[in-house]
């Protein structure tokens, strides 16, 4: 029952992959296009409702702000790519992972609240401006984030390869305990750790999203400072409903993979695909960092 | 423009940078003849959405929750033909094909309404072009696609010999390759700028002129 459930997940994340290369959501361009305008018209409308005094202004701010934010994730993105990439080079449980993608999101939001309210306020400089810094100074940490997340993914991956390969050489070792596959498992990363966890929350949270500092600034210029807030908040947890997702079909693409290997070769396929993933990271992180500094 | 031009590239030149529109702008186009029927300017209308218009407002200082007054309705026109180097204006003019340089901003106009900013300016034919003679077609569009325009506002021909002419407005026909970019495009948030530097002229709304 769950292996069904974990193939159907793994074979509609290929249809969309597919389906996504393929070009056949072609036909949801200018509706795209026109939903992007929309949002962003209900997110002005609820801004002049609040600085009207009318009821309901503030939840209906929230709720285009949470719209936006789905709107906003759905498509590929560097927070999505990472959780889905952690998520498939680790062992880390579909809610843990589902997790970090809430926490990231919320930490992204405070990022850009940091950001622009810092800059207006402490700084005085204009938003455009504190934008840009902000996407400067963020960027790289970032990527490098992200990159260091990928190099100990990797080499808990290759050091999980080498030990499998050392088994399959001397089947009957000698070693007191933990020579199995459990063995090799057991050094796969899964995410409990906070120093690995921080690192990959701060990989998707140092870069913020533009339309949160847009809607800051606005709401800063309106000063409604408070709703701008919770508008980002509210945006956040409708980021984290797409990347949490995103997290999820990786770990269910993950386990398709290990329980298609079978059980004899679970440790090594998943120490290969720890390396793989992690080398991933590891490549967008650096190419990421060069292009940013 | 100036301000709003800087975001931009301060944005799409950043590595995360923003590919898709966050900028909306309702545009119109008008030809305006000369006494021998050419066309000797255009007419630009922008007309910005109002999340951005709040932004923008906010950025220059403005109480966009006020009506405009006459130091708003210039800081705004101001603004708005305060063009960097490089930047082309966003319109574009073809004759028989061939693109036609035109001039910087003229006759700048500034204003709010309905919380929206408004703008217009015309820009100058460096030679008049005979409409009857040239086929005369305007692109607007933000080569680096973060300013979408949609051609909206009523396409007027303005002089002696307008009764014979018509501007009509070829809206964008997407193709299923042209969508599918423009849903990628879309997607891509924050990853990349689009490789094609000229991108935002595949989405272009085209006004025709034709007269006689």
């Amino acid at each position: 029952m769950r292996l069904t459930a974990i193939v159907a997940v793994a074979l509609a994340a290929a249809l969309v992959w597919v389906g996504w290369a393929q070009g056949w959501f072609g036909a949801l361009g200018v509706e795209a296009v026109a939903l992007q305008r929309a949002m962003q018209d209900r997110l002005a409308a609820a801004v002049f409702a609040i600085r009207a005094g009318e009821p309901w202004a503030l939840a209906s701010l929230m709720g285009a702000a949470w719209l936006y934010g789905v709107g906003h994730a759905a498509g590929p993105g560097h927070g999505k790519a990472l959780l889905a990439a952690a998520a498939v080079g680790s062992r880390a449980s579909a809610g843990r992972m589902a997790g970090v993608a809430l926490l990231a999101a919320l930490a992204q939001g405070a990022v850009a609240v940091a950001v622009i309210y810092g800059a207006l306020a402490a700084l005085s400089v204009s938003a455009g401006a504190a934008m840009a810094a902000g996407e400067r100074a963020a960027a790289p940490l970032g990527f490098a984030a992200a990159g260091g997340v990928g190099v100990w993914l990797s080499v808990r991956g290759v050091r999980g390869l080498r030990r499998g390969a050392a088994l399959a050489h001397a089947p009957t070792c000698g070693c007191a305990h933990g020579c199995g596959p459990e063995a090799a498992v057991a050094a796969a990363a899964d995410f409990r750790g906070w120093r690995e966890t921080l690192a990959l929350i701060a990989g998707v949270a140092a870069r913020p999203c533009a339309g949160a500092m847009l809607v800051l600034a606005v709401a800063w210029g309106a000063r409604i400072p408070v709703a701008g807030v919770l508008a980002v908040a509210a945006m956040a947890l409708g980021v984290a409903a797409v990347t949490a997702a995103a997290a999820v079909i990786g770990v269910g693409a993950r386990e398709t993979a290990l329980t298609a290997v079978g059980d004899r070769r679970v440790a090594l396929a998943a120490s290969g695909l720890q390396a793989g993933a992690g080398a991933l990271l590891a490549a967008v992180g650096a190419a990421g960092l060069a292009a940013s500094i | 423009m100036r301000r709003l031009l800087l975001t931009a590239a301060l944005l799409v030149a950043a590595p995360p940078a923003l590919a898709h529109p966050h900028v909306f702008v309702d545009a119109s186009v008008d030809f305006v003849l000369d006494a021998e029927g050419r066309v000797e300017r255009l007419r630009i209308g922008w007309f910005y959405d109002p999340l951005f218009s709040l932004y923008l407002l906010g950025e220059m200082g403005i109480d966009a929750f006020a009506p405009a007054d006459e130091a708003t309705r210039a800081a705004i026109a101001e603004d708005q033909t305060n063009w960097i180097e490089g930047f082309e204006g966003n319109s574009f003019l073809l004759a028989d094909g061939e693109p036609i340089r035109l001039s910087g901003p003229l006759n700048p106009t500034g204003d709010i309404v309905n919380g929206r900013v408004a703008a217009s300016h015309e820009r100058r034919l460096e030679t008049p072009l005979d409409p009857r003679e040239t086929e005369i077609v305007v692109e607007v569009y933000d080569p680096v696609y973060f300013i979408a325009y949609t051609v909206s506002g009523p396409t007027r021909v303005e002089g002696p010999g307008a009764e014979a002419c018509r501007a009509a407005v070829d809206e964008f026909k997407p193709t299923d390759g042209l969508l599918a970019l423009q849903g990628l495009l879309l997607s891509l948030a924050m990853e990349d700028i689009p490789e094609d530097p000229t991108v935002g002229r595949l989405f272009t709304d085209r006004v025709r002129l034709t007269c006689g």
